[in-house]
């Protein structure tokens, strides 16, 4: 999960348990959760028995999943591929910003890796210049008087 | 009274939208608490419709 999905989860978290559910026990449920929609489902069930409402929601999803056993509902169906297409489109849009994030990232480390790169031929140069006047000052027997010789 | 952030709130982590309009808001801060909001709408069937692959994967793996 993503910082965001994580965020939604602590949330999440506390606004149904507040202080009675320990934030250890909802870390546990979120590392082996991969997505927020599945957190917000499992979390409840898990620990329902904390709360009489929660003990009332999870009764009421286990006793809609037997009706749903006897008789599958076209129009849930119909919904379901619905919803599932409409979160199919939500990731791909998703992807395609993270994508051109990336991209846009990538570009700016080639440039400042372009830069320090010019930055070290710079220096390799002045370091070879230095070293050639530094080999013609040892050769001259004297200072001339403009460059800082005594007189 | 719950507050019109938390309502907001709740909207958006448990059905993914905003609400309907400031009316629909007004009408859940007056809702007991912020738990019984919550198991309110966990349980509406714009819930269930939404997740009803969520809460039979859950469901399965809660047995």
């Amino acid at each position: 999960m993503n910082e965001s999905e994580l965020a939604r989860c602590a949330q999440y978290t506390q606004i149904l348990f507040g202080k009675s559910l320990k934030s250890r026990d909802a870390d546990d449920l979120v590392s082996v959760c991969s997505s927020f929609d599945e957190f917000r489902i499992r979390l409840v069930l898990k620990f329902s028995q904390k709360t009489e409402a929660l003990k009332k929601v999870a009764a009421h999803w286990r006793a809609s999943a037997v009706k749903e056993d006897k008789s599958p509902d076209a129009n849930i169906m119909l919904h379901m591929l619905e919803n599932l297409s409409r979160k199919q489109s939500d990731l791909e849009l998703k992807m395609r910003d993270t994508s051109a994030e990336l991209l846009a990232k990538l570009q700016a480390i080639d440039s400042v890796a372009t830069a320090q790169a010019e930055w070290r031929n710079s220096i390799d140069e002045i370091r070879t210049q230095l070293t050639l006047l530094r080999t013609r000052l040892d050769h001259e027997d004297e200072v001339p008087v403009a460059l800082g010789g005594k007189k | 009274m719950i507050s019109r952030s938390d309502v907001l709130n709740l909207y958006r982590l448990i059905l993914d939208r905003d609400p309907e309009s400031e009316q629909v808001i007004g009408e859940k801060r007056n809702a007991a608490s912020l738990s019984e909001l919550a198991s309110e709408m966990l349980t509406s069937g714009e819930f269930a419709t939404n997740n009803a692959a969520t809460i039979a994967t859950s469901l399965s793996r809660d047995v």
